[in-house]
């Protein structure tokens, strides 16, 4: 043959079928390798969050009600009763309040701290401080908490300090309960966020920040053109954590809530745990549950979209 | 005017001491290469003058004005880095302005300022991309027309051309020195590429761990290099080095090649008959027998090849003699086995000599 390459006729010769074989086979194995790998993962999600799931939603449909009603079709009823439940109102109203508050103060509140922290003198001394709530149980955060805003609490006594005695009840007012609980949720949440948001910083190459400088941009205008725009993938998870988070607020709620009358009123899984367990509308309380599930589904579906359009962006 | 000036400049990173007091003379419009291997502090001494390190001691001075203090943005500097850095999620034009856009400066202006670095650079299908988009090169004439736009007094250049494959680097530099041509301002350029050096500057000026070892053109630190290192860095393959005695008459005398080398008479200071210098030579002034010009005056010596690499125009052979390895080139090369004995003739017009305690050069300084 000798050292050369095969005209174009030679190789218009050739077999186009088995040409492709090859990359046919390896396509095969590779799949099936892909579904070995992926099988125990698939088998979990399945028995333990699919099939859950589904049973929620079937559950919604009938009128289950502790040991009776669980094989009784009951259509669309129990949804129906959401629309005219005042407590369900009160409480999706209050579960927009939390997501609201969660959507900006813990992702603020992070981001400013963050920054403070980023390389700053003692920062891993304020970053622990600031993790630290984390660790605690939310019960045991709760509990603290409750005491904060007790009537002879600290935030009373220290108010008084100023403006004379304050015997205020910040947990047993409609009007300040909600916003009391989620300055508690924010203290001890804010941690995580925080941490993210310091990674997030970090990863920043430091060459267009100092190429910003030398553009003429001022610590300033380097935050808000160079800094934020590529911290915002980090922002978008904090983001999602943080309003998820605010979503299924439950246990903060629950503890501090403990004397409150109106409890069942200050959020949907609030709600739902009340209907189930104390009042054992368990079909009912499914449908609350699969509300909450889509909503939650419906945000994650738009950060996964914004994801995908601040990664192309910064592609 | 824009000439920068550093005095005594010292940086200090905690006990760590980087940059040792240099001073520099940098001319209005000229183009000043630093080089140096890593760690000498070309990088650091750089990133003072962009105001992007502080000056731990003496000063520096751009147009005859002490800007220690100033940020960067005051400078009147650009500045075009190694990894482009070019700002991920603008496109082409955004990066080109934003400069621009931040200082407040006219619309109009922007755009004409922009439309002239386009057309210069030849970015002109790129704008809308993202830095992305680009290959190396065309990312790394977006960062010079970045620093273009800003019509900076001085120009900084850190290490620009190390991401790039040989044949855009032998482009880019083409490109550069077009530029500066053009636009006639002072270019401070680190490079550890001797090559970009030589082939870019006015003035080279060779560094080593924090201190200037030489400054002068291109041709100066060539052929009159001040030390051993300067010696060794300049040049591609790098000098070759040999012990030898100083004999009767300025003779050179290096073991096992038989006759000494004559050094050109009143070019050196020698010391005294039978102390030790070092004889560096180049490899083109190893002549192989019969590749390249006869020297006018030169020594004969035989050693054995152990290593050739043709590149094609000439071969570079590494040869040994008595255990002393050196490098020569051979010009019109021919098939070289390794192990053949060849007959190789030193020019002794373009030996250099340096003292083997201070490392410096024996040349005798003209006036």
């Amino acid at each position: 043959m000798g050292d050369r390459s095969m005209s174009d006729s030679e190789l218009g010769a050739l077999d186009a079928e088995r040409l492709g074989s090859a990359d046919v086979r390896q396509r095969r194995r590779n799949a099936l390798t892909g579904a070995l790998f992926a099988a125990p993962a698939l088998l979990f999600v399945t028995s333990f969050l699919l099939y859950p799931v589904a049973m929620n939603v079937w559950y919604s449909f009938t009128a289950w009600r502790k040991f009776e009603g669980l094989g009784e079709w009951a259509g669309l009823a129990n949804y129906q009763r959401l629309a005219t439940n005042p407590n369900f109102e009160a409480a999706a109203i209050n579960t927009g309040i939390w997501v609201i508050a969660s959507l900006v103060l813990p992702v603020a509140l992070a981001l400013a701290l963050a920054v403070l922290l980023n390389g700053a003198r003692f920062s891993d001394t304020a970053k622990t401080l600031f993790f630290l709530p984390r660790v605690l149980a939310p019960t045991a955060a709760g509990v603290i908490w409750y005491y904060v805003y007790a009537p002879n609490g600290v935030l009373n006594g220290f108010l008084s300090l100023f403006v004379g005695p304050v015997d205020r009840g910040w947990l047993f007012e409609d009007s300040t309960i909600t916003p009391a609980i989620i300055v508690a949720f924010v203290w001890q949440t804010v941690g995580l966020p925080m941490v993210l948001l310091l990674i997030g910083l970090a990863a920043i190459p430091r060459d267009p920040i100092e190429a910003a400088q030398i553009d003429g941009a001022t610590p300033g205008q380097v935050f808000l053109h160079v800094t934020l725009p590529l911290l915002l993938p980090t922002i978008l998870v904090v983001v999602i954590i943080s309003v998820l988070a605010g979503f299924t607020a439950f246990d903060h709620i629950w503890v501090m809530a403990q004397s409150f009358p109106g409890k069942r009123r200050l959020s949907l899984t609030v709600l739902m745990y009340y209907e189930a367990f104390t009042n054992n509308a368990w079909a009912f309380a499914s449908a609350i549950a699969v509300v909450l599930g889509g909503i939650v589904l419906a945000v994650t579906w738009l950060q996964a979209v914004l994801q995908e359009r601040v990664d192309r962006m910064l592609k | 005017m824009a000439e920068v000036r550093l005095v005594n400049l010292v940086k200090a990173f905690g006990r760590q001491i980087a940059i040792k007091g240099i001073n520099l003379v940098i001319e209005d419009k000229s183009f000043v290469a630093l080089v140096g291997p890593s760690g000498c502090g070309k990088s650091t001494t750089l990133r003072m003058i962009a105001g992007l390190e502080t000056v731990s001691w003496g000063d520096i001075r751009i147009g005859g004005e002490v800007v220690n203090d100033l940020p960067s943005r005051s400078r009147g500097v650009a500045m075009v880095f190694q990894s482009y850095a070019l700002y991920p999620h603008m496109s082409v034009r955004a990066n080109l302005s934003f400069g621009l856009r931040i200082s407040g400066e006219p619309r109009a202006e922007i755009d004409r300022r922009v439309a002239d670095a386009v057309e210069v650079l030849e970015l002109g299908p790129y704008l809308d991309r993202r830095p992305s988009q680009l290959s190396g090169g065309q990312r790394q004439r977006v960062a010079m027309g970045r620093a273009m736009v800003r019509e900076p007094r001085v120009f900084l250049f850190d290490e620009p051309l190390s991401n790039l494959d040989a044949k855009l680097r032998h482009q880019m530099r083409a490109e550069i020195k077009k530029l500066h041509r053009r636009i006639q301002n002072t270019v401070v350029y680190v490079t550890h590429d001797q090559v970009e050096a030589m082939t870019m500057a006015d003035k080279i000026v060779i560094m080593r761990d924090g201190r200037i070892e030489q400054v002068g053109s291109p041709a100066e630190v060539f052929r009159s290099p001040a030390n051993i290192f300067v010696a060794g860095f300049i040049g591609a393959p790098q000098m070759n080095f040999f012990r030898g005695r100083v004999g009767p008459g300025g003779a050179i005398f290096v073991d096992r090649i038989g006759e000494p080398v004559l050094a050109e008479p009143g070019a050196f200071v020698l010391p005294a008959e039978g102390e030790e210098v070092i004889l560096g030579l180049r490899p083109e002034h190893i002549v192989p027998e019969n590749h390249g010009m006869v020297p006018r005056r030169s020594v004969c010596f035989k050693a054995t090849v152990t290593m050739s690499e043709a590149l094609g125009n000439e071969t570079l052979l590494t040869a040994a003699f008595g255990g002393v390895e050196f490098v020569a080139r051979m010009a019109d090369p021919r098939e070289v086995e390794d192990g053949e004995t060849i007959e190789f003739r030193i020019d002794s017009d373009r030996i250099h000599l340096f003292d083997p305690v201070t490392e410096g050069t024996l040349r005798r300084v003209s006036n």
